[in-house]
């Protein structure tokens, strides 16, 4: 909220303390001065009121005029010349003097006034506009014309409190509804600085007994514990005074007319919102604070008809809504300019009452802003008595007696406070006098019932916030100042439990790879590539009922879908390698949800998308083999480097053709990969170049592969790694070449080379893979024996491999050339 | 040959010798003068057949003479030969050299993205101050992101967060701040307890500049016997000090916070400009960098944990937030667009 500086003045004697010192204390006492701003400037008088008693037109000049102006009743008038049209006799109006400063209309920079010639005549001094006297709320070039009971020759600076001021930009919390206004804050600023209130009095004018009054009905005490109403009789309702005007506008609220006003400044220095209600459109003379009824309606003061149900609570006359109770009045009873007679309307909401309506409509006021974080009970009549006196004063209404529905007396609330359970907490070691006498500055009873207790009594406009020991401690804690807390470190009591590091390797590996990191949005569109998507994906999409756009209105379900989008991004604006992983999760509905389970599944994954060789020097690119590796075997190499890293055992893991490849994978060029751990067989995720379809829609210039992994699936698979004895017998290497129907593949031979070499095989490499002109290809083998006892010898070497060449000449239809 | 005559000749071969190994220019001729001289058919060798002829006590003394010139010729033969070679090697060397300004090539590593960085960074240090990594699902039901954390339903503290809905349930939400996982692991796990939770939370915020839907914190809780604010205060300077590798004035402000009580605001002296204000710290000299209170009694009775037993402080700050201050990163949405010329920085 906006406080003024000159405004708190009226409530707390802050004394010598600048605005700045005031806004620091403020800050280290839980209430943030996000900012202090200066607003008005500094006039010097002589600016006095003077009364305008003869207008003759200037001699030389046609747009200008000399008036004489009187300040002193037995005294000769000044003569002044003024351009201003809106002047005319008997007008009261403000008059700088020589040796004034006052205000460039212009550019608002100091005029100095001093006597001048203006068209051959002398000028005496200076009617005054409003901007000349750092008026900004009055929009007007002509002369500022005061009240006709201005006295003449007093100061006009002192009349109309023309001081600059400071307005403190003060962050509001939503614990302390007692803290929203002027007089919330002069509490916690009479605290923290620790200098005095000021008693504030005002005296209730002579209560107009044969006033009208209200009948009231409160449904219920919970909704609505305290109901009050007072006629105020013969008002005129109009502009509101300067001063008023100007106090609103400096905390940015706009002047409606005198009567609303009134109510918005009572709020704002008080915190207790109200609402004025013409009399004369009110269809009978009772009110009802209860439930709407479904399906009625109300026209709100901003224009708009809203529809009420069970959960709004309204006030209502005998026949229809009158308003949203704390939110918003209605449009048919609201204030004009032809009201007389006021209700005047202070009362208690129950604050989640008034914020489940708000929310309802989707409508907040200040008023609501203020119930939902509670208003003081107690300090509901003094608001309607404020209100009436200025109403009093400054439209002349007369006000009738208050009538009122529940009850504004509080129960008192009485708090115990162990001086060891502030010691534990905080250390801080404090006799029971200085802990009443630090809580007392915040208007808190103690009473030290035994050694270690104090009884402390709440004030009644903290009751909502302070309400448990803990509470009083932070109150201590805070008028103590945090930062005279000792400090010291938290005792050692047990080692930390080791977290797992597969997270951690998978990005080690991944970096080691050349890939580099990327986050990606977890909120996507439902379709983000935009491929038409196929329903069965969807039944387990999770949708954000909210969304910000169309963008967001999903939780993605693959982390691909984002890293194709990266790369299409990437590629047009310019890179040439685009390899990127990212490390993140992925959420599928997989139950149904209850108050402690969300019944999604969250699952870590890794993906990568390759597009374009790894980046090398530039100068180095022409040295590279014009044959381009295909991006598929790439990606596998990326994905055998982090089994490796992982310790997962590569010959549990396999790679086969899936029935059903994901829609943005080449279905001749993905494998799904799965790992067997002997009991079950644990799916790890799948990995393939881009489909051609989608690589077309998204204008893709190379070729791209894709991985995508469950790091949770790759955790399960892990192993400790062990170590195996070096085996020092020599070894024999061989090359075994073959002709293949092109449907075999590596994988199946490599498998039946593997059973048919039993255990002397160490080692088996594919060396090469050549496609020959009969359609068939040609695979080569190289396979590296070793027993672990005996040196083998050539015999036995050869005995291995035909029986390799057999089996793979009956299972496989193998050829081979001599 | 009289022993005279012997002597004479094996002075002249070994002077002979010694300038012809001296005009030697490569191995190849060094080679040719080696078996010139030491060779079977060799001019030494043939000086020394003469010895045979000698008698019994005159052969001594030829011998001895005779061992010390082959001694001196095979020494100055591998004196050239070591000469030349490193002739060679000179011509070699300068003949290889290279352009060593040329970058360089291969494969290069990938770069890691800034958060997961600072994020590390983060973990570590708290590593160090016997914390342990604890994780929560990022969809919550409104229980744990807001009721067990002290924030009933209607309560103001709820609009400050504007939270997103799914449909996944009337009440499953995308978190809105990591602290959810302070009572998943305080109903798994008895007290001491000393976690903390890096991840991703959700606001449903308009993007600009300084706030994306979605933003990493970090969240820590220690709960354990006789734990104070000031142990807070100690272990939150000491968080700051290693962030930033130097020492820093911190303050603690009064704040709320729903589940914390009491509730502080930690601001540092920015670590730019050492206080005196810069653009980073908005000229105001310090930077607001995290949240953090004593754990609320009624979260504690909520998770079934004494809070007359034990008692506990917990924290959390912003990772991005964090990571825009380390590296000077002036727009948020940087850290989600992929785009390689941000991540190739880091
Ligand atoms: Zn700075």
């Amino acid at each position: 909220m906006k406080l003024s500086f000159d405004w708190l003045q009226d409530y707390v004697d802050t004394g010598s303390l600048t605005p700045y010192e005031v806004a620091d204390k403020l800050t280290a006492g839980a209430f943030e001065v996000e900012e202090v701003l200066k607003v008005g400037s500094q006039l010097t008088g002589p600016v006095k009121v003077g009364e305008i008693v003869e207008i003759n037109p200037h001699p030389n000049a046609n747009k200008i005029r000399l008036a004489k102006v009187k300040i002193e009743t037995n005294s000769d008038p000044l003569e002044i010349v003024c351009g201003a049209g809106n002047i005319a006799v008997g007008q009261r109006v403000p008059i700088a003097l020589a040796g004034a400063v006052v205000l460039n209309r212009h550019d608002g920079s100091e005029l100095v006034i001093k006597p001048t010639k203006i068209r051959g005549v002398e000028s005496n001094g200076m009617l005054c506009s409003p901007g000349e006297l750092g008026i900004t709320c009055i929009d007007s070039e002509g002369i500022l014309i005061l009240e006709p009971g201005a006295i003449l020759g007093s100061d006009v600076i002192e009349l109309l409190h023309l001081y600059p001021d400071h307005i403190l930009h003060v962050g509001s919390r939503s614990n302390r509804g007692d803290a929203l206004s002027v007089l919330g804050l002069a509490r916690e600023v009479a605290a923290l600085c620790n200098c005095p209130l000021k008693k504030t009095l005002w005296q209730l004018p002579e209560i107009d007994e044969s006033a009208e009054s209200i009948e009231i009905e409160v449904e219920n005490n919970i909704d609505c514990p305290f109901f009050s109403l007072r006629v105020l009789t013969g008002a005129k309702v109009g502009p509101s005074p300067l001063r008023l005007t100007r106090r609103l506008e400096a905390i940015g609220v706009r002047s409606v007319n005198n009567i609303v006003d009134i109510t918005n400044y009572v709020l704002h220095e008080l915190g207790q919102p109200l609402h004025a209600y013409d009399l004369a459109k009110l269809s009978c003379r009772q009110m009802v604070v209860r439930r709407a009824r479904s399906g009625e309606c109300v026209d709100t003061i901003d224009g708009r008809e809203r529809e009420l149900n069970e959960e709004t609570l309204i006030i209502a006359d005998t026949q229809r809504p009158l308003g949203v109770a704390g939110v918003m009045g209605g449009k048919d009873s609201e204030i004009s300019d032809e009201t007389v007679n006021i209700v005047l309307e202070a009362a208690a909401f129950q604050p989640s009452r008034v914020r489940r309506a708000s929310r309802l409509l989707g409508l907040s006021s200040e008023s609501s802003l203020q119930f939902e974080r509670g208003v003081d009970v107690c300090g509901v009549r003094r608001a309607s008595d404020r209100a009436a006196v200025l109403m009093f004063e400054i439209c002349g209404a007369r006000p009738g007696r208050l009538t009122y529905g529940g009850s504004d007396e509080v129960r008192p609330l009485q708090v115990a406070l162990r001086l060891s359970q502030l010691k534990r907490l905080t250390e801080i070691d404090m006799s029971g006098d200085e802990v009443s006498h630090l809580l007392g500055r915040l208007e808190f009873n103690c009473k030290q019932t035994g050694d270690d207790l104090l009884a402390v009594q709440v004030p009644s406009f903290r009751q909502r916030d302070v309400t448990r020991e803990i509470d009083l401690i932070e109150e201590v804690c805070r008028l103590w100042g945090y930062d005279r807390l000792p400090i010291s470190m938290p005792a050692y009591t047990a080692a930390p439990d080791r977290p797992d590091d597969t997270e951690i390797l998978t990005r080690e590996a991944m970096s080691a790879c050349g890939l580099n990191e990327t986050y990606i949005s977890s909120l996507t569109g439902v379709d983000p590539l935009g491929l038409g998507s196929p329903a069965d994906d969807n039944v387990s999409l999770v949708h954000v009922l909210n969304p910000l756009s169309a963008d967001h209105q999903a939780l993605r379900s693959s982390l691909l879908p984002g890293l194709i989008k990266a790369v299409a991004y990437n590629q047009d604006r310019g890179a040439k390698s685009i390899w990127l992983y990212e490390v993140g999760r992925i959420y599928q509905l997989h139950g149904q949800s209850s108050a402690r389970d969300t019944g999604v599944a969250e699952e870590l994954h890794v993906a990568t998308a390759i597009y374009g060789a790894q980046s090398l020097s530039t100068w180095q690119e022409q040295n590279r083999s014009a044959e381009s590796t295909a991006q598929f075997y790439i990606a596998k190499g990326i994905v055998e480097n982090l089994l490796t890293r992982l310790g997962i055992e590569a010959n549990l893991v396999r790679f086969d053709s899936p029935d059903n490849s994901p829609a943005y994978l080449h279905p001749g060029r993905c494998a799904n990969i799965t790992y067997d751990r002997g009991d079950c067989t644990v799916r790890l995720g799948h990995l393939g170049e881009i489909h051609p379809a989608v690589s077309d829609k998204l204008n893709l210039r190379c070729q791209t592969a894709l991985v995508e992994l469950s790091v949770d699936a790759l955790r399960t698979a892990r192993k400790e790694l062990s170590f195996a004895e070096i085996i020092s017998t020599p070894s024999v290497v061989r090359d075994l070449t073959a002709d293949f129907q092109q449907s075999i593949e590596h994988q199946t031979v490599n498998d039946l080379i593997k059973t048919a070499a039993g255990a002397n095989l160490r080692q088996l490499d594919l060396v090469s893979v050549f496609q020959l002109p009969n359609g068939q290809k040609s695979l080569s083998y190289r396979l590296t024996f070793q027993d672990r006892e005996h040196t083998l010898t050539a015999e036995a070497v050869e005995q291995h491999l035909s029986i390799i060449r057999s089996k793979l000449k009956d299972e496989l239809s193998a050829a081979f050339r001599a | 040959m009289s022993v005279a005559e012997l002597k004479t000749k094996l002075k002249q071969v070994e002077s002979e010798a010694v300038a012809a190994l001296a005009r030697a220019q490569s191995s190849q001729q060094l080679e040719e003068l080696r078996l010139e001289f030491l060779g079977q058919k060799g001019t030494l060798t043939t000086v020394l057949r003469g010895l045979g002829l000698l008698s019994k006590e005159e052969r001594p003394q030829v011998g001895e003479l005779a061992n010390l010139v082959k001694e001196r010729i095979v020494n100055a033969l591998s004196a050239r030969l070591n000469e030349l070679y490193q002739i060679e090697l000179n011509q070699r060397l300068a003949a290889e050299a290279i352009d060593i300004t040329l970058p360089g090539s291969g494969h290069s590593l990938g770069h890691v993205h800034p958060l997961t960085a600072v994020t590390t960074e983060i973990t570590n240090i708290f590593y160090g101050m016997g914390f342990t990594l604890a994780e929560g699902p990022e969809l919550e039901t409104e229980y744990y992101n807001f009721d067990a954390l002290n924030t009933p339903p209607d309560h103001p503290a709820r609009d400050e967060q504007d939270t997103f809905y799914t449909s996944a349930g009337p009440q499953v939400v995308l978190r809105s701040q990591t602290s959810t996982v302070q009572i998943r692991v305080m109903e798994k796990q008895k007290p001491p307890v000393r976690i903390i939770s890096p991840g991703r939370v959700y606001r449903n915020e308009e993007v600009n500049a300084r706030k994306y839907p979605l933003f990493h914190q970090f969240e820590g809780l220690l709960i354990d016997r006789n734990v104070t604010f000031g142990q807070l205060k100690g272990c939150l300077n000491e968080f700051i000090r290693l962030f930033f590798g130097k020492q820093l004035k911190t303050r603690f402000r009064p704040d709320f916070f729903p589940f914390t009580e009491p509730s502080a605001e930690l601001d540092s002296q920015c670590p730019f400009c050492l206080g005196s204000g810069c653009k980073t710290c908005g000229h105001r000299g310090w930077l607001e960098l995290l949240g953090c209170g004593m754990v609320d009694p009624n979260v504690l009775n909520g998770v079934g944990i004494d809070p007359e037993e034990w008692s506990g402080f917990a924290f959390g700050m912003g990772i991005d937030r964090l990571t825009m201050l380390k590296y000077g990163v002036n727009d948020i949405r940087h850290f989600f667009s992929s785009d390689l010329r941000f991540l190739q920085q880091f």
